[in-house]
């Protein structure tokens, strides 16, 4: 009875001790509690989450909020935890076909976006390495999540080019050409 | 002394005991009973301490029954619960300790130390008024509390904030309070200012040039949903 008393007390000490440990280091048990968080602190959303999908040690989100899209990505901790981060969403610009944004993570490149054009159906990317020696990589995105898109890429690329085209394969946007 | 009989006998006891970090105080136990009974038993029956501790044996009944009885007593899923709770516990502890000093130690600072309205020499004051208002942003909590013009024109602004959630000990620091305007909607944007760090915050913005005709500051931010304006009377300019 002693020893089941000790047990519970040791138990409920835990809970508070992980709990501060969990709050001090930004951990939580679920990558959209992560991610609405980390929203929160920023005053902006609770976005809404349009599609989500696992690349490396992360849980990558297409959100939308208001006007806004972003893909933040939450990285997984010590096996059992989503560490706190994402970021502030940018502003689609209807005005233009496409709307994307370039961002870079650790070791990764990635590029999303929304098709404010919906004739788009599908899109390539030419990116060259940082110090343009390795030839251009053409990324083609047919998929679509309530119009919004995700290129990601292991690498620490750039982009110098993307290009829209309708399902006949006409050109609908192209971007400037980027050294 | 113990006799290899009586060793034997606790060896069949605590083998039983499948929680095998109470087996030696069980050992222990038993043995003290063991040797309290014989001893009891030389005096009793006169029998040497060999005759003796045989007999206490026999008194104390079977091995195995007496191991599978102290077995469920000690119950093995509660004792490893309890034991690893234990190491968990302590571990986390210092984790956690460990971890709050900084913390704890630079929060302290701020309170009790960092007023960033010292920045501002009190002679260069004009005017000075203390609005005391608080701006509730999600769970950050914002409070002016002085905003002072001092006489090369710069209009400072300072206010705490902390947040009620408990986010502010690893999330994003909070960027300063923005938006800035008078009575006649001119805005403000260049200047300087600083902020502390820790659990509890105090900064202050310090705008260039605000001219000393105006009478009203207002501090306004309308972005992603989030929604607030203050009017702060600036009173009077004290006279040079």
């Amino acid at each position: 009875m002693i020893r089941l008393k000790k047990t519970i007390r040791n138990l409920l000490i835990i809970a508070v001790l992980l709990f501060l440990f969990m709050q001090f280091n930004g951990l939580y048990f679920s990558p959209v509690q992560a991610l609405h968080a980390s929203e929160k602190d920023l005053h902006f959303g609770p976005s809404e989450i349009v599609h989500s999908f696992d690349y490396g040690d992360s849980r990558y989100f297409l959100t939308r909020y208001e006007d806004f899209v972003s893909c933040p990505s939450i990285e997984k901790a010590l096996g059992v935890f989503w560490r706190y981060g994402g970021g502030y969403g940018s502003p689609n610009d209807k005005s233009r076909p496409l709307f994307y944004q370039e961002a870079k993570g650790e070791g990764d490149w990635r590029i999303f976006g929304v098709r404010n054009d919906v004739s788009i159906a599908y899109l390539e990317a030419t990116l060259h390495d940082p110090e343009g020696k390795g030839a251009p990589i053409t990324l083609t995105c047919k998929e679509f999540y309530d119009d919004m898109f995700c290129l990601i890429r292991e690498g620490e690329e750039h982009l110098m080019s993307i290009t829209a085209y309708d399902k006949a394969g006409n050109i609908v946007y192209e971007s400037k050409y980027r050294e | 002394m113990l006799l290899p009989e009586s060793r034997n006998f606790l060896n069949k006891v605590v083998k039983r005991v499948h929680f095998f970090p109470d087996r030696a105080d069980i050992e222990l136990e038993l043995s003290a009973h063991i040797e309290d009974s014989a001893l009891f038993l030389q005096k009793e029956e006169q029998l040497d301490e060999r005759e003796a501790q045989i007999k206490a044996i026999e008194r104390m009944g079977n091995a195995e029954e007496i191991g599978t009885a102290l077995n469920r007593q000690h119950n093995p899923f509660l004792g490893y619960l309890w034991y690893f709770s234990r190491i968990i516990m302590v571990m986390l502890c210092i984790v956690v300790i460990l971890q709050s000093i900084p913390m704890l130690l630079v929060s302290g600072w701020t309170i009790v130390f960092d007023h960033p309205i010292r920045d501002i020499p009190k002679e260069t004051y004009v005017r000075h008024v203390e609005p005391n208002i608080v701006i509730k942003l999600d769970d950050r909590r914002i409070r002016i509390t002085d905003v002072i013009q001092s006489e090369d024109g710069s209009l400072h602004i300072c206010y705490s904030h902390y947040s009620l959630s408990f986010s502010s000990l690893h999330g994003w620091s909070f960027g300063g309070l923005t938006g800035f305007q008078d009575e006649d909607g001119n805005t403000y944007f260049s200047g300087g200012g600083r902020g502390t760090a820790g659990l509890y915050n105090r900064a202050r913005r310090s705008l260039e040039n605000f001219p000393f005709d105006k009478e009203i500051l207002i501090i306004e931010l309308d972005r992603a949903g989030r929604y607030y304006r203050v009017k702060i009377p600036l009173g009077e300019v004290k006279q040079q």
